[in-house]
């Protein structure tokens, strides 16, 4: 009888031993969604998180294998204490230190963009690596290549086993655990989120008061909690658009010339330098070019030139008031998140 | 009596299961399938296309091609009595490399009867173009199977593309000429669209078990230069994206043209 028990239980032992598939463990994940955004555009059903597919995206967001060189990964050109832009560098800075043409976008609340880049060219947050990856300037490398290098390697073999249960590892499985890790980079915790979600925050009479500013004069474009509206626009900050001409290069159509996405303003603190071509160094120099320095031609957003005039009237002390509110936009905690950090 | 009426229930549900069956049947018994091939021949004039020879086209440019691909999709066959059979849509996603004489034939699983023409989109329809990577198997594949034919900077695919080289051309552009057309129309606004559909009509094409059906296209490279927007590689060598490239796709859909069908008799 005892044997028989003995027996019994090494039969089940080794059950269960051959059943400890990884993929089995792979716990899932449930993002909390802030109450004062909007439904996510991202569909999860396609991909559901789960804890080793975003811990697999994360490890692949900071390996410089997904660049020619071997040195240059996503994390290069997005840092999180920069809001994942990055800081100091006007445009991309690439492999060979070559240079792109445009400012790198900070990265945060994904997974409500219906569209990504400035020039809105990329549709779907999956195919959003694949840019940067085999632009020439940027990772100079090739999705093909990339899944050999990581295909030749064991230990991420087993990670996308454990992640997605396959054993060659493909296009859909790599973007989607990149998608993973960049859905979960949310900033929905600064001063401001909290004050509006009634979590205890207080905002200052100045930032009140630039808030009120704020949605009078700027949210029409910059609007909802996310900060932006998702359209393209042309804001005046150049009339010269013989090296980048923006949405047109996307649509080939001549009224969207000098048109580029409205971006976020969350973290704006940290996010310098500003514009798609990174030629504003700080929000004082922002709020003066809105004040002072639109430059009028054709595609100029209607909403900045009222009565012939171009750009926003503001006072001095209305800037101030505003920037005081733009810094209650600062996520300490997404800044910090040992979840989304390197090391 | 209890199990008496049991058994009359468990007959009477089983009578009408069997009806239904019944009913279901003939469609599932008697629609055979038959075999379809597709091939495409691409050709300059008369001569079938080779990357290793030298042509002139209608302008007296020199010409030697080095790359012809495009996408083949959404494959539709209309029925002598006006109904359509469509190709399920997640197999119907084919790309012609003329590098690869595989490629060059797309074989289908069709359903038996008399079709009357066939329509095909040349290139990818603009759900597929904004769907996750799961959708994109195959041909579609931006990692693998549609290597060379994507931007991944304006998501989308690139439905034909063509690349060759040109004495023509002064050496200092290094004699290239350089084709990419694509487009799909745009996600969250209007942008280029050259979703082009080719419909070929046939006297009749048969489609049985015992025989398989080949559908001969022809894709004459000849005719690209001198369509409804003539083009000369002197004078616009190179089109990636930009307006003139929905006219090119205006050009290169008429191309497509029916030489013939074939039939032959199934191996047993």
């Amino acid at each position: 009888m005892r044997l028989k028990v003995i027996l019994s239980g090494s039969v089940l032992g080794v059950i269960a031993l051959m059943a400890f598939d990884f993929h089995v463990f792979n716990r899932p994940v449930e993002l909390k969604l802030p109450s004062n955004f909007p439904e996510p555009v991202y569909d999860f059903k396609t991909n559901p998180l789960t804890e080793a597919g975003i811990q697999l995206g994360k490890e692949l967001f900071y390996d410089g294998k997904l660049s020619r060189t071997g040195v240059v990964s996503c994390g290069f050109c997005h840092q999180q204490p920069s809001a994942f832009t990055h800081h100091g560098h006007e445009v991309s800075h690439g492999v060979d230190d070559r240079l792109g043409k445009r400012n790198s976008l900070p990265i945060s609340n994904l997974i409500w963009m219906k569209t990504f880049f400035w020039d809105g060219g990329v549709n779907h947050l999956d195919f959003v690596p694949l840019n940067p990856m085999e632009n020439p300037l940027e990772m100079d490398e090739t999705l093909e290549n990339v899944l050999k290098k990581l295909n030749e390697s064991e230990h991420y073999r087993a990670a996308f086993r454990q992640a997605f249960g396959v054993d060659e590892i493909k296009s859909t499985e790599f973007l989607k655990a990149l998608s993973q890790f960049t859905a979960t980079l949310i900033s929905a915790n600064s001063r401001y989120d909290k004050y509006v979600r009634n979590e205890g925050a207080q905002l200052t009479a100045q930032e009140l008061n630039g808030l009120a500013l704020f949605k009078s004069k700027c949210s029409s474009c910059h609007a909802t909690d996310l900060f932006t509206d998702g359209s393209y626009r042309n804001n005046g900050i150049t009339s010269d658009f013989r090296f980048d001409k923006g949405r047109e290069e996307v649509t080939s159509d001549v009224t969207d010339r000098g048109k580029f996405k409205v971006p976020s303003l969350r973290n704006v603190e940290y996010t310098d330098p500003y514009m798609h071509d990174g030629r504003l160094t700080s929000l004082e120099e922002v709020l003066n070019h809105y004040s002072d320095g639109v430059k009028i031609s054709e595609t100029l957003d209607p909403l900045l030139l009222k009565d012939g005039r171009p750009g926003i009237a503001l006072t001095e002390s209305e800037k101030a008031d505003i920037i005081t509110f733009l810094k209650t936009l600062t996520d300490k905690e997404f800044l910090a998140d040992k979840r989304f950090s390197e090391y | 009596m209890k199990v008496n009426k049991q058994i009359g229930n468990f007959v009477t549900r089983n009578v009408r299961v069997a009806l239904m069956l019944a009913m279901l049947f003939p469609a599932l018994t008697f629609a055979q399938n038959g075999k379809l091939v597709l091939s495409f021949e691409n050709t300059f004039g008369a001569e079938p296309l080779a990357f290793d020879k030298e042509y002139t086209n209608a302008h007296g440019e020199n010409l030697r091609f080095t790359l012809l691909n495009y996408f083949i999709s959404n494959i539709k066959l209309t029925r002598t009595d006006g109904s359509v059979y469509a190709v399920p849509q997640d197999s119907c996603y084919f790309l012609v490399r003329h590098s690869v004489p595989e490629t060059h034939k797309i074989e289908l699983t069709v359903p038996e009867g008399k079709y009357s023409s066939l329509t095909f989109l040349i290139g990818v329809d603009s759900l597929r173009s904004t769907q996750g990577p799961e959708k994109r198997q195959g041909v579609l594949d931006v990692g693998a199977g549609a290597r060379g034919m994507y931007w991944q900077w304006n998501s989308g695919y690139i439905f034909f593309k063509m690349e060759g080289k040109s004495k023509s051309l002064p050496d200092s552009t290094r004699n290239g000429f350089y084709y990419h057309i694509g487009g799909y129309g745009g996600f969250d606004s209007k942008t280029l669209n050259c979703i082009r559909y080719r419909t070929l009509t046939f006297e009749k094409l048969k489609v049985s078990e015992k025989k398989t059906a080949q559908v001969n296209v022809t894709f004459d490279a000849s005719k690209f230069f001198s369509a409804q927007t003539p083009i000369k590689v002197t004078e616009k060598r190179s089109i990636m994206g930009g307006p003139v490239s929905v006219k090119i796709a205006d050009n290169y859909k008429d191309i497509f043209s029916l030489s013939g069908v074939i039939y032959s008799r199934m191996k047993k």
